[in-house]
């Protein structure tokens, strides 16, 4: 299927990405400042101290990113698991309908929850919500970053939906549909 | 209750059947069962609750051990693999089929899914094998089966699911799945010796006999290999790493390791990280819809009075599980092995406490039944990756892998009798 805006959500896979890297890098830098700090105790002198405060918050926050802002990439690209076993030999006249079923809940559904998200987003900035660690990270942040990534999953599925209706309509003979969504 | 049954189960047969994304028919059901069943404000709960369940400092190793599996899944591994292993192999009966059972269990130490190990293992040895003259079908039925060992064998994506949808340590389950997994590696490598003794035919002879020191020259090739095993299990397994902190050690390790290699560029790191975001957010969103769903299924009781309605039935945990392992077999079938998981936990997880069963030996137990739904049809992914590779027909290597089934099965019987099998590392670790 065509996704005119499919460069949008690469740029969603990147960030999501980006928030990998950087938790992989923030952990691995903890642990060498932990070794450094055996050695220096073993060394016989002070501990240095050398410790990322707070990283389990910022990295279950960047956890976030990572797991929201890919959304729409990995629906674009057939990631998402589906049980195609029933409706996988149907004829394209058919199948294109029940495409267009599956397309229509699941963009009801990201679309109520992203309503939904962003009325916990706005609570979090009215009441200046933060992390309990010792950060105080301000939870409006990870949670935008939850918000924009379920609205880019809403766009792609709206993409697809509009695409498939066109095709539904039009010459519903054509409809192909890439079942490859493997684990 | 009866009518709250029969909605749901319709709806959840509807939603999945009709091919709507697993995640969402997830979710789907859990809005029906709270808007309908219940006075809770549906879609608040619905955010607050996938938001709690998507930041957790436990829930980041699962990217990080998926980031992991697909840069080792594109470096060189396999290859080192099988020329450091064969020259042990050589001799034992059965031969070189051995080095399917033996580097899918080693691998599976390294990834965290069956579905890696296969094709990564089966990109080596099928034609390798083959090349050689080993009977195909036992080349794919051996492959398909050992390839599953990746579930069970830490670090494992479907046990770390399992964990955070129990609550459970991640840890104590990764060390718990430690010992069945050697114990299944040999089942599957005692079948293979008495298969080859009874159709010693059709094993080819053994290659020359190389010298002890040439042998070990051979496996100088395993050496990073075991490096990574015991860096990642053995880091957990002291107490000096949680599963995060050791899966990231892990994603740079296999970097390093694919960099010495020359199997590193930019364009390979980039395709493995692509991969990574792609099976961790639809993973993630899986378990943010599961997550809900067990809220909702809180909120109907539905959970507590099958627990309860179970209990009155008088059932011995021993019934119970031979009743649960038909059923998970049935379920595994049609639906992933993750769905399975997380479906399980949502729904039936009361009733397994209530009947006293230990939840870290539940997950062990679940995740070899969800081993035996890899390879059976129609839907069984190790199948798929295999299909993919050879253009075999799926039941054709069903089939193969059929005799591997029954040794799981033959691993659940075990377990049950024996739960130390289990039990036995977890506890030693201590509290860590």
């Amino acid at each position: 299927m065509q996704f005119r805006l499919r460069p949008l959500y690469d740029l969603g896979a990147y960030g999501a990405a980006l928030c990998l890297c950087l938790i992989c890098t923030l952990i691995t830098a903890q642990i060498l400042g932990r070794l450094a700090d055996m050695a220096a105790e073993q060394l016989a002198m002070d501990s240095l101290g050398l410790t990322i405060p707070g990283l389990s918050e910022i990295s279950g926050f960047l956890l976030v990113g990572a797991s929201f802002l890919g959304l729409a990439y990995t629906f674009v690209n057939g990631g998402h698991i589906r049980v195609t076993l029933l409706i996988g030999h149907l004829p394209p006249k058919i199948r294109v309908f029940i495409e267009l079923w599956c397309l229509s809940l699941a963009l009801l559904l990201a679309s109520y929850l992203a309503f939904y998200e962003y009325r916990l987003l706005a609570d979090s900035i009215a009441f200046n919500e933060t992390s309990y660690g010792l950060l105080r990270i301000p939870l409006w942040i990870p949670q935008s970053a939850m918000l924009i990534g379920t609205l880019l999953f809403c766009l792609a599925l709206l993409e697809a939906w509009v695409n498939t209706l066109v095709i539904a309509l039009t010459r519903p003979a054509t409809f192909q549909v890439d079942d490859s969504g493997h684990e | 209750m009866l009518v709250m049954m029969t909605v749901l189960l319709v709806a959840l047969l509807l939603l999945l059947g009709s091919g709507v994304w697993v995640a969402f028919s997830l979710m789907g059901l859990a809005w029906i069962a709270i808007s309908q069943f219940s006075s809770i404000p549906t879609g608040d709960v619905m955010a607050s609750d996938i938001w709690s369940a998507s930041y957790s400092w436990e829930l980041t190793a699962l990217p990080m051990f998926i980031w992991m599996g697909e840069i080792l899944f594109r470096s060189r591994l396999a290859e080192d693999m099988f020329s450091g292993l064969s020259p042990w192999l050589q001799r034992i009966p059965g031969r070189l089929l051995h080095t399917n059972v033996v580097g899918c269990g080693l691998f599976a130490a390294v990834s965290g899914s069956s579905a890696a190990t296969c094709a990564t293992m089966g990109k080596m040895s099928i034609p390798e094998l083959t090349k050689r003259g080993y009977d195909e079908r036992l080349v794919l039925g051996t492959l398909a089966g050992s390839a599953t060992l990746g579930l069970l064998i830490p670090p494992s994506i479907i046990l770390i699911v399992y964990a955070v949808a129990t609550d459970q340590s991640i840890a104590r389950l990764f060390m718990a799945g430690v010992l069945p997994g050697v114990m299944l590696i040999t089942l599957f490598a005692g079948y293979l010796m008495l298969w080859s003794w009874r159709h010693p035919d059709k094993v080819p002879p053994a290659e020359a006999r190389i010298g002890f020191m040439d042998k070990l020259r051979a496996s100088r090739r395993l050496i990073p290999l075991f490096a990574l095993i015991v860096g990642v299990i053995g880091s957990i397994y002291a107490g000096i790493a949680s599963p995060t902190e050791a899966a990231a050690v892990g994603v740079v390790l296999s970097l390093l390791l694919a960099k010495l290699q020359g199997a590193m560029s930019r364009r390979i790191f980039m395709e493995a990280l692509l991969g990574a975001v792609k099976t961790s957010t639809m993973i993630a969103f899986i378990l943010a819809g599961a997550s809900f769903l067990t809220a909702a299924m809180g909120f109907t009781g539905l959970p507590s009075d099958l627990a309860a309605w179970i209990g009155t039935l008088g059932l011995s945990p021993l019934m119970l599980l031979a009743v649960l392992t038909v059923f998970f077999i049935l379920l595994g079938c049609f639906l992933d092995g993750i769905s399975v998981v997380v479906l399980t936990t949502s729904i039936m997880l009361p009733m397994v406490e209530a009947a006293g069963i230990d939840l870290i030996w539940f997950g062990i137990f679940l995740v070899i039944v969800v081993e035996m739904s890899q390879i059976t049809p129609p839907v069984g992914f190790n199948l798929f990756v295999l299909q993919g590779m050879t253009g075999r027909n799926i039941l054709h290597i069903a089939r193969a892998a059929l005799p591997f089934f029954g040794l799981m099965l033959l691993g659940v019987i075990l377990i049950t009798l024996f739960p130390q099998i289990v039990t036995y590392l977890p506890e030693a670790m201590g509290n860590s």
